[in-house]
């Protein structure tokens, strides 16, 4: 059911809320759910996984870093999408998810480089290489900050918009190069170990992978929905302030 | 090889890396929920007088 509570907004925007009630029932209910997974994918991780037998339990940062990754690309591929949208429509909508999603997939992007850097100490002897894999993910993570500092520094919101939209396709093209780097070059980075042909692990250790790498998509998700959320809550707070200054009633910025 | 310590700190990173984040989101909301609702009444109380 549409909630219709009233929230003042200027001439040309709804005066109402719809579907925002529906969306937070939904929101919740979707972090209920994230919450649960979460918890499952962490008994399965660090409990029902066997104990990597070269390794030993610093394998078990493969259960959340590998997610991290995913969630990295899944949202970077997000924002490729929506920038193509919004430099096709100019609609506020796409650059919103956009922006959302690349700040949340730039999150995701640290803790994919931090945990690799805490787990390649053990296991290589040193916290980072130069190697085109470790190179390639520090190059993304580069890309998106340059693109949310574009958005913060531009003169306006929609020159901020059009240019971080470029960026948001251009930089994609680094994605399938991180995931393909280990194929393409020389690394000390391991291979993916789900391939076409099948997964080259453990059954209980692939079910913990799978339900971790399900969890990561579901806060994904959530973290999406409130992160577009408080863009929308942005624009309302701008359009009026807008209204306000044209109005006489405050006056305008700077 | 068992390096406990490791998986500790990778755990924590990603841990406290989401929940600051779920915080930020949760005062920026709430933030801005409190501007609007500012908004609304100034716009009124403008309105009326």
């Amino acid at each position: 059911m549409a909630d219709t509570r009233t929230i003042p907004t200027p001439a040309g925007l709804p005066r109402t809320a719809p579907a925002s009630g529906l969306i937070e029932k939904l929101t919740t209910i979707l972090g209920v759910l994230t919450l649960a997974a979460m918890a499952v994918a962490a008994y399965l991780a660090l409990v029902y996984a066997p104990r990597d037998a070269l390794t030993g339990q610093v394998q078990r940062i493969f259960y959340f870093h590998v997610p991290a990754a995913w969630v990295g690309f899944l949202a970077f591929f997000v924002v490729f999408i929506a920038s193509i949208g919004y430099l096709w429509r100019r609609s506020t909508a796409w650059d919103a998810v956009a922006r959302s999603s690349s700040e949340i997939g730039l999150l995701f992007t640290t803790i994919m480089l931090v945990t690799g850097s805490i787990w390649g100490k053990p296991v290589w002897g040193t916290w980072w290489s130069w190697d085109p894999k470790l190179t390639t993910s520090l190059i993304l993570w580069f890309i998106y900050l340059g693109y949310l500092m574009l958005r913060a520094y531009a003169p306006t919101r929609e020159q901020g918009a059009r240019y971080a939209a470029v960026l948001g396709i251009i930089g994609f093209v680094d994605v399938p190069i991180v995931y393909l780097a280990t194929t393409w070059w020389r690394t000390l980075h391991p291979e993916a170990v789900i391939t076409p042909d099948g997964a080259a692990m453990d059954p209980r250790m692939l079910l913990a992978f799978l339900v971790s790498l399900g969890a990561f998509t579901l806060l994904y998700a959530y973290l999406m929905l409130r992160r577009v959320r408080i863009e929308r809550l942005q624009e309302r707070v701008e359009a009026l302030e807008d209204e306000a200054v044209y109005e006489g009633r405050v006056p305008g910025r700077g | 090889m068992d390096s406990l310590g490791y998986l500790i700190a990778a755990l924590a990173v990603t841990v406290i890396g989401i929940l600051v984040y779920v915080y930020y989101l949760g005062t920026r909301t709430r933030e801005l929920r409190r501007d609007l609702a500012a908004l609304g009444r100034a716009e009124r109380s403008d309105r009326r007088t």
